[in-house]
């Protein structure tokens, strides 16, 4: 009988090994808390050069977040909708930082989803997009007919369609949206007004840029740029961007804390830095007159494309 | 009978003494003076002050003989360094910084050579004869790899660079390299940071040109390619972090002098000076002199300075303290007297049995006066009693010493016991200083008994209004009254005492045990040799290390690379032959194949507008990294503030004349590129090291006259700490276990020396114990009489550790034990002795000596605690400290347990 016991329990081996593998693999993954941060066309948004900040974002949540007491955060960063859309599969996030061009393509649909706060940045609590042009270039929009636009490397061509951009001058129609491998560049040969090709067979400069707020702060900056352009046309009032819930964890309490955690940044040094690296003043709750009012146009334009 | 015996013997010697101050007291005095004139002589004149720390160190240490041995062979390896630093605010010097450097060390070098009969060899660089590549062989592969490996890395970039050597073309290079670097992961923070300066060095140097206020003719990418600064191609000796630079003096010391290194060391501070000024102080170079002989010198300068100045002070203090305790101030002045006829009678005795002096042994002065003092405060209180019964001086002389003189000579012999008893030990400059010490303290035993009575019997005798000022005592208006008089509950007392040994027990097993050994925190805190040894230890110290000495090539091979098996321990080792110089010039041939095959082409023509873009793009790239990393911001803003001049200058000048200008820049960037090719075969592509090309001044330093050969072993951990160096000692051992070297002596007289204190403080109980027993033959008594000893050490040990700032033993303050223990039982000695005579006034003048004894010994090594030596500081701590207690447990402790288990008289 004993023999018998043995031998079964014998060829029980290799499946309880199997067994005791899997429940250690799932007990690790329990254990790590994943977010993602996804800033298209940033070329500084790597995992190389924003380590240290999602190195202090993890450990803030670890620290201030109850949730996230006994687990291991780590933060992944994208700035490609192709390296983003990978990272929201591999990693399977509990949190994700997101523009609003992002929630609209790869999160609005998702079932267990939940918008928790907003993060207001460089001094606007919402996000618009801008045509610029050279000092002396077209004066509006519809000038643009036919002309070169070009934008930040990586972008959501459906996004700028549905929402950004009005019926009568949509891009690929109206003008022609190219992606700049480099905006400095251009905005160097628009304010040199050489848009010849200087006979060396390179492309020649674009018409106009299309700036999101970031980059448009970004350039108003810089002394040397701003004089010598000018605004032509600027979008509606867009979300700032946005941090997303996702997956089955979350509760109403949960969520609740998860805003008070951010809502507190300020008053403690390192989500004091952390803000200060965003460039902005804190989380706050998150619009949901505007949001909807965005959402809908996406929809509703979808339906009509 | 035995007593009898003993009281006539007692009684005899006091009748002699009484005849001999009171018959002959003028005779007894100018005998006295003229030894002592004697004395003062042979300490202005004969007695010289040894300084070699190695005269203080066993002989029978083997470690030391092999070390002596070594030296007799290779030459002695006491070096003075001369460190240049470089302004600490900067990431890393520059190359008109590293010029200025360079500078320094050569006027400082010149003028050294002026002087080889002091300084006999100055070493600034290993000078190579001809090109090669066997300077880079001496590198270790770490620092290879950290020099070639951007090339290897990048190679890519040179070949585009190659491609088409022109302006524009550098700066489209130079962006692609940010990018990669900013998105690189693998490179350091420090690699960074040397990259950006390097580029701002290169762009400072762009403007300048393009401005005419500059003919260099340095490009960006040169710039670049000088990034490791650590080699430098001239062979001067940089540090690893390239702060400092370091050259090295051999230095002979005159024996004959106080500060044998005195001359030298003067020399190459006014050298020093000379050279500081060659150099424009905008440079912000700094430099300062460190190593064994500066340490020592300094050392020596400031122990005599502290000793000279704490035996002068002491000695004021000392009388000051008894002229206020007496009222009056011509006993006490005599008796100060008496204290320097003692320490020139000391002087004496020192010239004739030691023949000379040490640092360490220059303590006893103190010693002696702190403690001589005593011998007279308590004679005198007790022969001012006398006279104050209205006893002649005779009579009062008589019974001072009827009353006191065997506890005099018990006490100062216990005292001089526990310090001769130090010269048992096996450290030679403990062992002398103990000798010295405890046969002054006899000596000046000797002086308050013949030499202060016969004083102050003559005074007296012929000043009989002087003694009208002296009052008897009356009770209860002194805290000795107090103590005398003491009537106490019983079981309360028990109480007390309970409660008390408890605390002593606490307190020892709650003491201070820890030993510090680290020389450097014993010199003073503000000397210059330290600070500039503790700048040359923060930039990685190469000034010690251990030696092992090999008779042939293969056994040294051997042993380096079991060395190179523990990097933990070991840093690396130098010696005549470079280590696995076949694996590095395997390395080497790698980099010289890669940069030899590269295709150099003539640049384009220039174009300032395509320069511009890609300057235009530069500057935005800093402008985002900037806004990306708040941390950069430093780093990055002067070579934006360049690069934004850059873009300025080439949006605002004439284009012709710019194209002139930076074509002339091309083309000698291009030449550049074909001399560094070359330079590459001649460098990298490395012969067989021969030893005959091997310069002379490492063969001198690596090679004995007999053909023996020396490895180097520098630690890898700061030495100076005991633990580091105990581990750095064993851990080599086991892999040659005849290393010897500064290192290995410290390591090896460091143990030494805390084994001969440790013997000494056992040694000094003995005696003392021993002495009592004879004295006494009472153990109670003996018991009774350590009581305040034993309670001092235990609360001395438990404040060392819990005082707010804690001290810790080491190698100066550890003396403090011994010494503890030779005044600590003089207090019970005499108040035992005192309860054993049945008679209130008896013990009243002992309590009252005592207080006051002690308070001139506090006084006398407080003077020390106030020392700029940190050791010697320490050590007039402990004793304050120590002494207290000691006080403390003499007026309370003691006579409470007398009164509890002593009967009075018996």
């Amino acid at each position: 009988m004993k023999n018998r016991i043995k031998s079964q329990f014998a060829g029980c081996g290799p499946v309880l090994t199997l067994l005791i593998a899997f429940a250690t693999i799932q007990a690790q993954e329990n254990m790590t808390a994943n977010y993602i941060v996804v800033k298209y066309g940033d070329e500084v948004a790597t995992q190389g050069l924003a380590g240290g900040f999602l190195d202090n974002l993890a450990e803030y949540l670890g620290n201030e977040f109850s949730e996230f007491e006994d687990k291991v955060v780590r933060g992944h960063i994208a700035n490609t909708p192709e390296s983003a859309g990978t990272l929201l599969k591999s990693t399977n996030p509990v949190l994700a930082f997101v523009s609003i061009e992002f929630y609209l393509d790869h999160l609005l649909n998702k079932a267990d989803m939940q918008v928790v706060a907003q993060v207001p940045r460089i001094g606007a609590d919402k996000d618009r997009y801008y045509l610029i042009v050279g000092k002396d270039g077209p004066a509006s929009l519809a000038e643009l007919k036919n002309q070169t636009v070009r934008t930040k490397f990586a972008f959501s061509m459906p996004f700028l369609e549905r929402v950004v951009f009005p019926p009568q001058f949509q891009p690929g129609e109206h003008f022609t949206l190219q992606a700049a491998e480099n905006l400095a560049d251009e905005i160097f040969l628009i304010i040199e007004n050489a848009g010849g090709g200087f006979n060396t067979g390179e492309i020649g400069s674009a018409s106009a840029l299309l700036l999101d707020e970031e980059l448009k702060h970004f350039f108003q900056e810089d002394e040397l740029v701003w004089p010598e352009m000018k605004v032509i046309w600027q979008s509606d009032f867009l979300p700032p961007g946005l941090v997303v819930a996702l997956g089955t964890s979350w509760n109403q309490k949960t969520i609740l804390s998860l805003l008070t955690t951010f809502k507190k940044m300020q008053s403690t040094d390192l989500g004091a830095e952390i803000l200060a690296m965003m460039q902005s003043p804190g989380f706050t709750p998150v619009d949901r007159n505007l949001l909807t009012k965005v959402t809908t146009r996406y929809l509703s334009r979808k339906t009509a494309k | 009978m035995k007593k009898s015996a003993k009281k006539s013997w007692h009684k005899t010697i006091s009748r002699y003494c009484e005849t001999l101050v009171v018959k002959r007291p003028i005779g007894t005095i100018l005998v006295a003076a003229l030894l002592a004139l004697i004395g003062g002589y042979i300490y202005f004149f004969e007695l010289y002050i040894i300084s070699d720390r190695k005269q203080l160190i066993s002989r029978n240490i083997e470690s030391n003989q092999r070390y002596l041995e070594y030296i007799e062979e290779f030459g002695d390896n006491e070096l003075l360094i001369l460190v240049v630093q470089a302004d600490e605010r900067a990431p890393q010097p520059d190359s008109q910084q590293r010029a200025a450097m360079k500078k320094v060390a050569d006027v400082w070098t010149d003028e050294l050579r002026k002087q080889p009969e002091i300084l006999p060899e100055v070493t600034k660089r290993i000078a190579w004869n001809g090109s090669g590549s066997a300077p880079l062989l001496y590198l270790s592969h770490a620092e290879l790899q950290t020099m070639f490996q951007p090339i290897l890395k990048h190679e890519n970039l040179l070949h585009k660079v190659a491609e088409n050597p022109a302006l524009h073309n550098q700066f489209e290079v130079l962006n692609m390299l940010l990018k990669n670097a900013g998105n690189d992961t693998s490179l350091s923070r420090a690699t960074l940071s040397s990259l950006l300066q390097a580029l701002t060095q290169g762009l400072r140097a762009l403007n300048l040109k393009l401005h005419g206020e500059s003919n260099e003719n340095d490009s960006i990418l040169t710039t670049l390619i000088a990034l490791n600064k650590h080699y430098d191609s001239n062979g001067y000796f940089f540090s690893e972090n390239s702060r400092i630079l370091t050259v090295y003096a051999k230095v002979i010391g005159d024996a004959t002098a106080g500060n044998r290194y005195a001359t030298a060391l003067s020399y190459a501070r006014t050298s020093l000076q000379k050279a500081l000024a060659t150099v424009p102080a905008n440079m912000a170079i700094k430099a300062g002199i460190a190593g064994m002989p500066a340490l020592e010198s300094e050392e020596l300068e400031t122990t005599r300075g502290d000793f000279t100045r704490g035996a002068v002070l002491s000695l004021l203090g000392v009388t000051a303290l008894f002229v206020l305790m007496f009222g009056n101030l011509v006993r006490p002045a005599l008796a100060a007297l008496c204290l320097g006829f003692s320490l020139a009678l000391t002087f004496a005795f020192t010239y004739v049995t030691v023949g000379h002096l040490s640092l360490l042994a220059m303590i006893f002065a103190v010693i002696l006066i702190a403690l001589g003092v005593d011998f007279a405060i308590h004679f005198l209180t007790h022969y001012e009693q006398a006279l104050a019964n209205d006893m002649e001086p005779a009579q009062a002389i008589q019974h001072t010493y009827d009353a006191i003189g065997s506890a005099l000579w018990m006490g100062g012999l216990t005292t001089a016991a526990a310090f001769l008893s130090a010269s048992l030990t096996e450290f030679i400059g403990l062992a002398e200083l103990g000798f010295i010490a405890g046969s002054g303290l006899i000596i000046c035993l000797l002086v308050m008994y013949y030499v202060y009575p016969a004083m102050l019997f003559l005074l007296d005798t012929n000043f009989p209004k002087l003694r009208r000022g002296i009052k008897s005592h009356k009770r209860g208006n002194t805290l000795s009254d107090k103590l005398a008089g003491m009537k106490t509950n019983n079981s309360a007392l028990k109480a007390f005492v309970l409660l008390f040994l408890l605390l002593i027990t606490a307190a020892f097993l709650f003491g201070q045990y820890r030993f510090d050994t680290n020389l450097l925190k014993l010199q003073a805190v503000d000397g210059a040799a330290n600070q500039w040894q503790r700048i040359l230890i923060k930039n990685g110290d190469r000034s010690l290390f251990a030696i092992g000495t090999f008779k042939n090539r293969f056994d040294m091979a051997q042993a380096r690379a079991s060395f190179a098996k523990i990097p933990g321990i070991v840093h690396h080792t130098d010696t005549l032959f470079p280590y696995d110089e076949i694996g590095k010039r395997n390395y080497l041939g790698s980099v010289c194949s890669t940069l030899t095959e590269i295709k150099i082409n003539q640049p384009e023509l220039v174009s300032i507008f395509k320069l511009k873009r890609q300057v235009w793009g530069l500057r935005q790239q800093l402008r985002r990294f900037r806004k990306a990393n708040a941390e950069a911001e430093t780093a990055i803003l002067p070579l934006q503030t360049e690069t934004e001049r850059l873009y300025k200058t080439l949006s605002s000048s004439s284009a012709g004349k710019l194209g002139k200008t930076v074509s002339t820049m091309q083309q000698a960037f291009t030449a550049q590129l074909f001399s560094a090719r070359q330079a590459a075969r001649e460098h990298l592509c490395p012969d067989l090291l021969k030893e005959e090309s091997i310069p002379e001044s490492l063969q001198r330093t690596f090679k004995s006259k007999n053909g023996q050969l020396a490895l180097f072993i520098y630690p890898k951990q700061n030495t100076w700490e005991q633990e580091s160096l105990q581990e750095f000692v064993q851990s080599i051992r086991k892999i040659e276990p005849n290393v010897i070297g500064e290192l290995v002596s410290l390591y090896e007289n460091g143990n030494s020396i805390i084994r001969s204190f440790l013997m000494a403080t056992l040694y000094s109980l003995a005696a003392i114990i021993l002495l009592l027993l004879l004295w006494t033959r009472s153990i109670e008594t003996v018991l009774f009489s350590i009581l305040p000893l034993v309670s001092s050490v235990a609360v001395l040990l438990f404040l060392m550790r819990n005082l707010p700032v804690p001290i810790e033993w080491n190698f100066t303050n550890f003396f403090a034990l011994p010494i503890l223990i030779g005044i600590g039982v003089d207090s019970g000695i005499h108040i035992v002795r005192a309860w054993h005579f049945n008679d209130d006034e008896t013990l009243r003048s002992a309590l009252k000596a005592v207080i006051l004894s002690t308070t001139t010994t506090i006084l006398g090594f407080g003077i020390l605690a106030t020392s700029e030596h940190m050791g010697v500081s320490s050590l007039g701590k402990v004793l304050v400290i120590g002494i207290s207690a000691c006080l403390f447990a003499a007026l309370t402790l003691l006579p409470i347990s007398l009164k509890l288990f002593v009967k009075r008289g018996h």
